[in-house]
């Protein structure tokens, strides 16, 4: 089965659904607000996308199909990123800044608006917006470097 | 580097970004002073172009294939193949799309250049290959064509058919589509995803973004199935989770998510039914501008797909009642409950005129040789033609009418039609005004006028037993009205000045539903005599020497008179009088006088007969709920039935030449209600379910707090269980039979209710939990079924010799025996607490009075005055039998609900009149006494025009 897994790379679908299926246990698990919920999926979908990807790796280095990129999945920029560096300057942010690592992890794997990240994180829609700005501009330098 | 270093870095970054570009080098530098390292830090932040390239800017799972940052990195130039490429004109999921010359055929095509990937998997560029042909194969004018497939480079490339226009979804960034736009464009898609489906094709991922609308007009779908062939292997499974959701990938992103069916969302395999969602999806956001479901997170978008409903009052107002239908059933999250086949959305959404080759076809094949079957036109725009399609072969011919058109599409209420002899103009009834008046338009266009607006009259708005009639020479309206402010009970014949109008005159006394010979020689009417009968009296032309011709019968009604075209004979209707016109027949009778006898015998409901040269048009619903058009050849031919789709089609009139043809549009909205009891000004009605599943008829048992009652939402009037609040429902029958009026027993375990399953009227009971449905009586049952307080007995009003009385039957035995009550009693309710049978009494024309028996017949509460008039009314005990909820619905005001205390001081208390159209089916207290619960049927009626070819 790992074998076929490599051939394949991820469909959003897939994506869609495993993150749903997650989510829907976090909400059997009766959590009490919307925020958290919310918090979590874009965590979960971090941790979805960045799990397969270094699936690929691994497949890569053992021998075989290409690596997931955010060429693939994400940019269809040449050069395009790779999830798990992305992963990994988030986490380096995470050590500098922990709450624009938030607000980027709620933004760009939860699909939240500004409002709602504000609302989640309970900072105004300003400093979202800011944050944004900051943390995007630090990670593009960091997958830059 | 330390928080506080950072905090530093921040705050001039956002101060340096505050500002204008050229200034902000300056900027930093001075506000970093001497520390290099910081002004390093922060011009390096401040060089990431991370606007310029919108990194990160798309949420990742809603990110397919975004616009490139580079297009010219990848850019395919040059030739595929014959084609020249000529500029890149989109990037989607699926690939990039390029517009190309085809330079053999010298046409413009769209050519889409999968991603790398696909290459490298043989098996995957086979299997693309294959269903590439399949799609190729399909030809309509709404689907965008598939060429063939070409190698771009290594890459394969899909050559498309190139359609100008705007997609849909630009469109809709701009609002919503007018209606009657939308419904056009609704109407195309459904052309092309039948086609597509009768090939056994899937869309699987139809969303405004696949759909464009040329300038013309024109509708096409693109990427039909591409979500499937560009899928991976649909037998290889990464996730057990899931399954089979192989069948759409890349190009699913956050914007598609929308559009998933909850079967696509659940990761289950998907079919047909998956593009009628996305169509109602579509649909529905077409006419609100705003997506069915929507969210800002892919969870979000997810759980409103699975867990909510729809906003439809969202809708603008005037959508056609078919059309929210219509969006209700392809929207029913589960797959078995949604609508089938996408070609039957075509009734609700109406036959638009975009289609003159089925238009032309239906006229070839129809008119010569086969049957045309009308398809009803549930939409409205304004003028429009709507077209009539369809031709089934068959030996037998009906007049077949290839064009229909909306007359009237008002929210006010339009019936009674007739038509002029020229067919030039029609006449009917409308509120427009408020009152109900006598209106005229004329058929080529312009606007309608009132011609009983500033008169003295009253118009009878019963429209079923009647209508207006058009003298033969065109120059006169007949009219059932009395003067304003007259005490008389019954309505007289006036003749109003036709077409323009003038003063009216009074032509006979108490005749309703007045019809000329076509000579114009003599007349017929109907002299309704209320229970004691309806008498047809035949009368010369100026209304003098006038006899009957059928007597009045005691508890029969006999309505709408129509001579055949040779005038040798009138055709009437005639029921007994039932509830609800169940069962009915069409009868006719020598003008000359002599024996009746059956055209059209049913069970259900048979009525408006208009005989023709070689049949009779009439309207029935031998199998199913709605009334449609039907037509009976003279001969040995069977029924046919006209039309199809949403609502009751109603009163067919006919013009002289037997060309057009103009008949009443009828939409119920059936929805459960609740009120509570109170007479502080409090007593507001709450809707408990939505008007289009017809839900009528609840009865709350107080043991178990369940609610029985009658619905059609399956699409045949069956009973359904639910809770107190009408929510959870759960069939309790099925079959095509008509269930209707459910009792619960008092423990809460059985269920009586009127059925004609098996063919015949009667009571019937079933186990609470389904099982076990039996017959107990086989009899009309006029109106309410109610049990006894020990569950022994249930009693009825049943039509006797010459009224209908009371009866009550035994359940165990079957045994019936009537109660001697008086002429005309119906209506019954058993008293919980004791022996106290409440019931209605007619007492002179359109006068019921509440009245009260024990199970002897022996009067009860003899002493209590008079109650309102309770005309054509129902009653219910609350559950401690103090109460009783007394609804009268007279035949020209609005309903009332009263509350009866017998035992009171004030014993009728006004609880609420309901609005004009409203009426109410069935009703029933709360567990708790604390409020009622009934069905609240809204009628909607407006004019529809079926024309013959030349």
């Amino acid at each position: 089965m790992q074998g076929e897994r490599a051939h394949r790379s991820v469909e959003a679908t897939e994506l869609v659904n495993e993150a749903y299926m997650r989510l829907v246990d976090a909400r059997y698990m009766n959590w009490q607000n919307r925020a958290h919920f919310l918090a979590m999926a874009a965590r979960l979908m971090r941790r979805i996308l960045v799990d397969l990807a270094r699936a690929r790796h691994a497949q890569k280095r053992g021998g075989g199909a290409r690596p997931i990129s955010l060429d693939d999945l994400l940019l269809s920029s040449e050069k395009g990123e790779d999830l798990v560096a992305l992963d990994d300057a988030l986490d380096a942010l995470a050590k500098v800044d922990e709450r624009k690592t938030r607000v980027i992890e709620l933004r760009f794997f939860g699909g939240l608006s500004v409002q709602e990240t504000a609302a989640v994180l309970r900072i105004s829609s300003d400093t979202v917006m800011r944050d944004w700005k900051l943390g995007r501009a630090w990670l593009r330098r960091a997958l830059r470097e | 580097m330390t928080a506080e270093r950072w905090r530093q870095v921040s705050r001039i970054y956002h101060d340096a970004l505050a500002r204008d570009p050229r200034a902000r080098e300056t900027f930093v530098r001075e506000a970093c002073g001497s520390d290099e390292n910081m002004r390093k830090e922060v011009e390096s932040l401040l060089a990431q172009p991370v606007s310029a390239e919108n990194f990160l800017g798309r949420p990742a799972a809603a990110v397919g294939f975004p616009p490139s940052i580079d297009p010219g990195a990848s850019m395919l130039t040059g030739r595929v193949g014959v084609h020249q490429v000529l500029e890149i004109v989109g990037v989607g999921g699926m690939g990039t799309v390029y517009r190309a010359r085809d330079t053999k055929l010298a046409r413009d095509v769209a050519i889409k250049v999968l991603p790398r990937s696909f290459a490298s998997d043989p098996q995957r560029l086979v299997r693309f290959e294959r269903e590439a042909r399949l799609l190729a194969s399909l030809n309509h004018p709404h689907i965008a064509a598939i060429y063939g497939i070409e190698d771009a480079g290594g890459r394969p490339a899909l050559v498309l058919e190139f359609v100008e226009g705007p997609t849909l979804a630009s469109t809709l960034e701009r609002g919503p589509v007018p209606s009657a736009e939308a419904l056009i464009a609704a109407r195309q898609i459904v052309d092309a995803l039948e086609a597509a489906h009768e090939k056994g094709i899937v869309h699987r991922d139809l969303k405004p973004a696949n759909i464009k609308i040329k300038p013309d007009g024109t509708v096409k779908v693109l990427d039909f199935g591409l979500a499937k062939v560009i899928a991976p292997d649909t037998d290889r499974h990464d996730f057990p989770e899931a399954a089979n959701t192989a069948e759409t990938r890349d190009g699913l992103i956050l914007g598609t998510a929308s559009y998933m069916s909850p079967e696509q969302a659940r990761g289950q395999a998907v079919d047909k039914r998956t593009d009628i969602w996305a169509f109602g999806c579509v649909v529905y956001e077409m006419l609100t501008g705003r997506a069915a479901f929507a969210g800002d997170t892919i969870a979000d978008t997810i759980a409103a797909i699975l867990e909510r409903e729809p906003d439809m009052a969202t809708l603008p107002a005037a959508t056609p009642p078919g059309v929210r239908r219509l969006l209700q059933r392809c929207l029913a999250k589960d797959p078995k409950q949604r609508l089938r086949d996408i070609g039957d959305a075509r009734a609700d959404l109406g036959d638009v005129g975009s289609i003159p080759t089925t238009a032309s076809r239906s006229r070839t094949a129809s008119w010569t040789h086969g049957r045309a079957v009308v398809l009803a036109l549930g939409m409205a725009i304004g003028g429009a033609a709507v077209w009539l399609i369809r031709a089934v072969p068959d030996r037998e011919v009906p007049p077949s009418f290839s064009r229909a058109l909306r007359l009237t599409t008002t929210p006010a209420h339009e019936f009674g039609p007739a038509i002029s002899p020229d067919g030039k103009w029609i006449a009917y009834l409308s509120d427009a005004r408020g009152p109900t008046d006598v209106w005229v338009k004329f058929i080529a266009g312009g606007e309608p006028a009132n011609l009983t607006g500033s008169m003295n009259l009253e118009i009878q708005v019963r429209s079923a037993i009647g209508g207006l009639e058009i003298s033969p020479d065109g120059g006169s309206i007949a009219v059932q009205a009395r003067e304003q402010g007259s005490s008389k009970p019954t309505f007289d014949t006036w003749l109003v000045p036709a077409p323009l109008g003038g003063t009216p005159r009074k032509f006979v006394d108490t005749a309703g539903a007045l019809r000329w010979s076509s000579d114009g020689a003599r007349i017929v009417y109907v002299r309704p005599g209320e229970t004691r009968g309806d008498a047809i009296v035949v009368a010369d032309g100026n209304g003098g020497n006038p006899r009957d011709l059928v007597a009045a019968r005691g508890g029969w009604h006999t309505h709408w008179p129509a001579w055949s075209a040779d005038g040798r004979f009138v055709y009437f209707f005639q029921t007994i009088a039932t509830w609800n016109g169940e069962p009915s027949e069409i009868v006719r009778v020598p003008a000359s006088g002599g024996e009746s006898e059956i055209v059209v015998h049913t069970t259900r409901r048979a009525l408006f007969p208009l005989p023709s040269a070689g049949g009779t048009f009439y309207a029935a619903n031998p199998r199913g709920v709605d009334l449609d058009l039907w037509w009976r050849p003279s001969g040995k031919g069977e029924p046919q039935r006209l039309t199809t789709g949403v609502g009751e089609y109603a009163e067919p009139r006919m013009s002289a030449d037997g060309r057009r043809l103009v008949s009443t549009l009828i939409e119920y909205r059936r929805a459960l209600v609740s009120i509570p009891v109170v007479f502080d000004g409090g007593a507001r009605v709450r809707p408990l379910t939505d008007g289009f599943g017809g839900d009528l008829e609840p009865c709350i048992s107080p043991r178990t707090d369940r609610m029985v009652l009658s619905s059609s939402r399956s699409g045949s009037r069956n009973l359904w269980t639910a809770d107190a609040e009408g929510a959870h429902p759960r069939p309790l029958t099925a079959d095509s039979a008509i269930d209707e009026r459910p009792s619960f027993s008092p423990d809460a375990g059985q269920v009586a209710f009127v059925s004609d399953r098996g063919g015949d009227h009667g009571i019937w009971i079933v186990n609470s939990d389904g099982a076990a449905p039996r017959r107990l009586t086989r009899t009309p049952v006029l109106d309410t079924l109610t049990w006894s307080p020990d569950g022994q007995r249930i009693a009825y009003a049943v039509p006797a010799d010459h009224a209908p009385e009371l009866a009550i039957v035994d359940v165990d035995d079957g045994v019936v025996h009537r109660l001697p009550t008086p002429n005309g009693a119906h209506s019954p309710s058993w008293s919980p607490r004791g022996d106290v049978i409440a019931y209605l009494e007619p007492r002179g024309p359109g006068r019921t009075y509440l009245k009260f028996v024990n199970s002897r017949g022996e009067r009860v509460y003899s002493t209590l005055p008079d109650s309102p008039a309770l005309t054509n009314g129902f009653l219910a005990w609350s559950h401690d039998g103090r109460r009783l909820a007394a609804v009268g619905v007279p035949g020209s005001a609005n309903a009332s609900i009263w509350i009866v205390e017998p035992d009171s001081a004030v014993p009728f208390r006004k609880l609420i009149e309901l609005p004009g159209e409203v009426r109410p089916r069935g009703i029933t207290w709360t567990s708790d006494g604390s409020s009622l619960v009934f069905g609240r049927q809204e009628t909607l009626s407006d004019l529809v025009l079926f024309e013959r070819p030349e």
